[in-house]
């Protein structure tokens, strides 16, 4: 069969991410896959993502597109995350965290949530997150991949990492996808050509030279520079949804920094009268992005506590309709979530290594696209509505936060806080990229309580879940006492294959 | 500290397979004291039993409640099944089986059965079914533990069961009552609702006995004696899509064939007739549209085509293929018939009734009736008849049958949206689109997309992607692996015999 020829616009993450994804499962077969490497900083996945937090199953993204996971810390100047302490998000200044990976078991139907709810109704005091093996490490700046022995409790432990994004692409994901054949063409995008029929009919170089594909990807960032261009033959279907009316906080500002200090294991996010603070620790350095309303701190303001990073307007939304025609836009060209999500790369990887599987050439491509599309949404939605959760449930006394609570959420995010406010319980999102028993935890973390727990909860026998309970946080003290330091694990991690 | 909202009270409407299932799911919770549950069943009515072949997670449900199997299978004259055999469905002469389980292993990004579309291009793959070790057990007529030797990840055995549903409802009513799910025997002749808000207060009895509850569960069949008498919830009609309308069923002796590992599905002219071989027995229907053959011809059909004798009378059964609009009204839950019917092509009816309970239990209410609990509740079980029922659609709309009528009509119909998307992607490259928290997996697509010859018109690119000698041998590898894991499996009638020998009849 001929094999197509794909032409990605924009060699930041998203672009060579998107290489990667195609380039492996199609090496072999004759498709020509190259990547226009645009000058300038990588805005591929948006402006405030020079410094990112993956979701766990960044773990299984990164072994899909081959790319061992301490290789990818490495390049990255990466540092792992096991959670995200979020603090002041309910007008004290009480910390919470959102542990990863599991947390206790379900019992017959019965999630650990509910049981630990039905042992605070008894009395007790232990909360979910005294449970969790993540927490209870992330407190005392320890860390460990988990092993393969279910029995031990550290399996139960997952995480997430911090990247570098340039770093990262520069160091790993560019030249893996070159040594995969991956053609790399430097120079700026000029004009799109357009077909009759609203496809694209080849991209033009600022330098004059005409680029010819099958499928055209649009990596370009918020400029959406391809799909843009498709706008006005498609109207309505690739169409940008604006997600501003959710949000007051309108300014937003992301720096990396350097920072000698030892990584914490866990993500920082701090709620302000002004808006929030999110804090990813690196090796060497570190990840900040502020988002704040303009009505209640100025630019200037902001750009101090940011080392002088310029902010900007917060521009999150998405497309309904990534794939258009026979161009694709990933990263921030299709979507841009609120950095709360911690999305970016999870819909990147997502939509990489769906198209891998969906490559319409040669043929038609209507029904690939139609079943790309309505994943993303899925997918979208959810980054929307869990970052949307912070701002809903916050309890902050300020003006701008009572904002954010009034925000109207959209429909099953409605349902969503009825049941929970009801009986703590969760209701399924299909295709998200959160499971049930983080959206619990997050609830949970941010003081949401239900007015009472299931009371199939109270079927089950009370001494027994108070042996449970007690034995579980009995083993992940254990647990968390015997692992190493991040700093020290990071370390070995680094100093793998010697120096670099 | 004891919710002052809690339902204390709950009363099932109905004794069949779904009154007992929901009673013994709930039992957790009267055994413990919290709740009392009530099922009101009448002796003089008789119970539907069309759901007497199962799929897979009803081992799950069974599990849940503590039910050990092979007591179990010997109460209830069960047997084995590994999937079900489909003659004559894309064109007369023509079979294939549906089997439980995967058609290989996928080899890095590459789907399994994309390899073999390659392969089979160029003549270098077997029939898709020597690679489902399912499949080939079921023509082997063998069920049981592979040999440790042939163990391999490319031999995992997945079944379900056949029995006599009656057995497992009576099955099941031992298990509730012993865990203090109380038994009121009588008809309902009066339903009694709250003045304000129509909710139901209390069913009465024959004997004028009143049984009062906060949360109503109908099981009581297809006419929706709560939800649809009482309630009006209305009803969804799929008879556009699914024209059968009536059944007629009858026990047979065993034949020569004997106690196959799976369920029997045969195309008939005006519809379909199932197969269950049960350990005493075996179960037959014909399943018919009344607009192309009359019920006397139906019989007829049906009898002349019994591998033994008759052991009862032909039992018809009507029906209205569709969904109650709203499966959850006010304080009242249907389950199982009361809820809707689809027809028993895939073994779906008692999975029906279990993810029913399953939804119910996850969103169980409180006495203050929350409507967005009830819409979750109802959005999500409309989701998952529909994604049956469009599966149960392919099977009809993908027929080769020229000439006869009913099947001349489902090919050439419009089938629901959400069904065209799926084909279209499957036709063109094989690719399979499926809902995550759908039923059937996308095995079971393939199994019958390949199966009634929805032949797409190319393959994943990405499969072009190894050396096609690698792939032949990748291929055989599994084929050898199925054949070695079957050869080391007990035949299903030996396996019974050794181990669940159902009590005398």
């Amino acid at each position: 069969m001929s094999a197509p020829a794909i032409l990605i616009a924009g060699g930041g993450m998203a672009g060579w991410t998107t290489a990667l994804a195609l380039a492996r499962p199609f090496r072999g077969t004759g498709a020509r896959i190259a990547v226009i490497d645009t000058p300038g900083p990588d805005v591929s996945l948006g402006p405030l993502a020079p410094a990112i937090a993956t979701l766990p199953s960044a773990q299984d993204a990164h072994w899909a597109l081959g790319l061992p996971e301490h290789r990818v810390v490495r390049a990255g100047r990466g540092a792992y995350r096991l959670g995200e302490f979020w603090r002041g998000w309910d007008g004290r200044e009480a910390a919470a965290f959102l542990p990863f990976g599991e947390v206790g078991a379900d019992i017959g139907g019965v999630r650990f949530h509910q049981q630990v709810a039905r042992l605070q109704a008894l009395g007790e005091t232990a909360s979910l997150a005294d449970h969790a093996l993540s927490s209870l490490a992330a407190a005392a700046g320890r860390f460990a991949i988990p092993p393969h022995d279910a029995a031990d409790i550290r399996a139960t432990l997952d995480h997430g990492l911090h990247l570098d994004a340039e770093a990262l692409t520069g160091a790993l994901l560019r030249p893996v996808a070159l040594a995969m054949g991956v053609t790399r063409i430097e120079g700026g995008i000029g004009e799109v050509e357009l077909c009759t029929d609203g496809l694209i009919a080849a991209l033009r170089l600022d330098d004059g030279r005409r680029e010819t594909a099958d499928l055209f990807i649009d990596a370009t960032g918020p400029d959406a520079r391809l799909i843009g261009a498709l706008e006005a033959a498609w109207e309505d279907e690739a169409a940008w949804e604006d997600w501003a009316a959710l949000s007051p906080f309108d300014r937003a500002a992301a720096v990396i920094r350097p920072d000698t200090a030892e990584p914490a294991p866990f993500t920082r996010d701090a709620a302000h009268p002004w808006g929030w603070r999110r804090t990813m620790p690196l090796n060497g350095a570190r990840g900040e992005i502020v988002m704040f309303a303009s009505r209640h701190m100025k630019d200037e303001r902001a750009s101090q506590m940011m080392g002088g990073a310029e902010p900007a307007a917060v521009t999150s939304g998405r497309r309904l309709s990534p794939w258009t025609g026979n161009c694709v836009a990933v990263g921030a060209a299709a979507a841009i979530p609120d950095p709360l999500a911690s999305a970016e790369l999870a819909l990147v990887h997502a939509a990489a290594l769906r198209l891998a599987r969906l490559v319409p050439w040669p043929g038609g491509w209507r029904a690939e696209a139609e079943e790309f599309n309505r994943l993303w949404r899925h997918e979208t939605e959810s980054a929307r509505d869990f970052a949307l959760l912070r701002h809903l449930l916050n309890r902050r006394p300020e003006k701008v936060w009572a904002a954010a609570r009034e925000a109207s959420a959209p429909e099953p995010m409605d349902r969503r806080l009825a049941l929970f406010a009801a009986r703590g319980r969760i209701i399924r999102t299909e295709h998200g990229l959160y499971d049930d028993a983080l959206w619990a935890r997050a609830f949970i973390a941010l003081g949401a309580r239900p007015r009472h727990h299931d009371p199939l909860a109270d079927g089950l026998d009370a001494g027994m879940l108070k042996a449970r309970s007690a034995r579980i946080r009995e083993l992940a003290a254990r647990a968390a006492a015997s692992m190493p330091r991040h700093g020290d694990f990071l370390a070995r991690v680094n100093a793998q294959d010697g120096p670099r | 500290m004891r919710d002052p909202d809690a339902i204390t009270k709950v009363v099932i409407v109905g004794g069949g397979t779904a009154g007992w299932m929901a009673a013994a799911a709930l039992s957790r919770m009267s055994g413990s004291g919290l709740m009392e549950v009530t099922l009101v069943e009448s002796d003089a009515i008789g119970i539907v039993g069309v759901g007497e072949a199962t799929i897979p997670p009803i081992r799950h449900f069974n599990e849940i409640i503590g039910i050990d199997e092979r007591d179990f299978i010997r109460a209830t004259q069960g047997a084995f099944k590994l999937g079900i055999e489909f003659r004559g469905w894309t064109r007369p002469g023509h079979r294939y089986i549906h089997p439980f389980g995967p058609y290989g292993a996928d080899i890095g990004a590459v789907k399994f059965h994309q390899h073999w579309l390659r392969m089979r291009a160029v003549g270098r793959a077997a029939d898709i079914e020597d690679y489902n070790l399912c499949a080939v057990a079921s023509r082997q007529g063998r069920f049981g533990p592979v040999a440790p030797q042939a163990r391999s990840p490319l031999a995992q055995l997945h079944w379900a069961y056949h029995f006599d549903a009656s057995l497992y409802a009576k099955y099941l009513r031992a298990f509730s009552e012993a865990h203090g799910v109380v038994r009121r025997e009588g008809r309902i002749t009066r339903v009694h609702q709250r003045a304000e808000d129509g909710f139901i207060e209390a069913v009465e009895l024959e004997s004028g006995e009143r049984v009062e509850g906060e949360l109503f569960i109908d099981c009581s069949g297809f006419r929706g004696l709560l939800i649809e008498q009482t309630l009006k919830a209305g009803y969804e009609d799929w008879t556009g899509w699914l024209p059968c309308d009536r059944a007629m069923a009858v026990p047979c002796a065993h034949g020569a064939e004997g106690l196959t590992p799976y369920t029997r599905s045969t195309a008939r002219e005006a519809g379909w007739q199932w197969r269950i071989p049960l350990q005493h027995r075996v179960g037959n229907g014909y399943v018919y549209s009344s607009a192309h053959i009359s019920d006397d011809e139906a019989t007829a059909t049906l009898l002349a085509s019994l591998e033994g004798e008759a052991q009862a009378d032909p039992r018809p059964l009507r029906f209205t293929t569709g969904q109650r609009k709203s499966a959850w009204v006010k304080n009242c839950v249907a389950l199982g018939l009361a809820s809707g019917f689809l027809e028993p092509l895939e073994s779906t009816s008692i999975h029906m009734i279990q993810t029913g309970i399953t939804r119910l239990l996850h969103l169980f209410p409180d006495r203050g009736f929350d409507a967005r609990g009830i819409a979750e509740y109802n959005r999500l079980t409309a989701r998952h008849a529909a994604q049956i029922r469009d599966f149960i659609i392919l099977h009809y709309h993908a027929n080769q049958r020229a000439g006869e009528p009913l099947w001349d009509a489902c090919r050439t119909m419009a089938v629901p949206d959400s069904l065209q998307r799926r084909l279209d992607l499957f036709r063109l490259k094989g690719r399979i689109s499926r809902d995550e928290d759908e039923l059937f997996a996308e095995p079971s697509w393939l199994a019958v997309y390949l199966g009634q010859e929805v032949v797409p018109e190319g393959w994943d690119p990405i499969a072009d992607a190894a050396p096609a000698d690698d792939i032949a041998a990748a291929l055989e590898q599994v084929r050898n692996a199925v054949l070695a894991g079957t050869a080391s499996m007990p035949l299903h009638s030996d396996f019974i015999a050794r181990h669940c020998r159902a009590h005398a009849a």
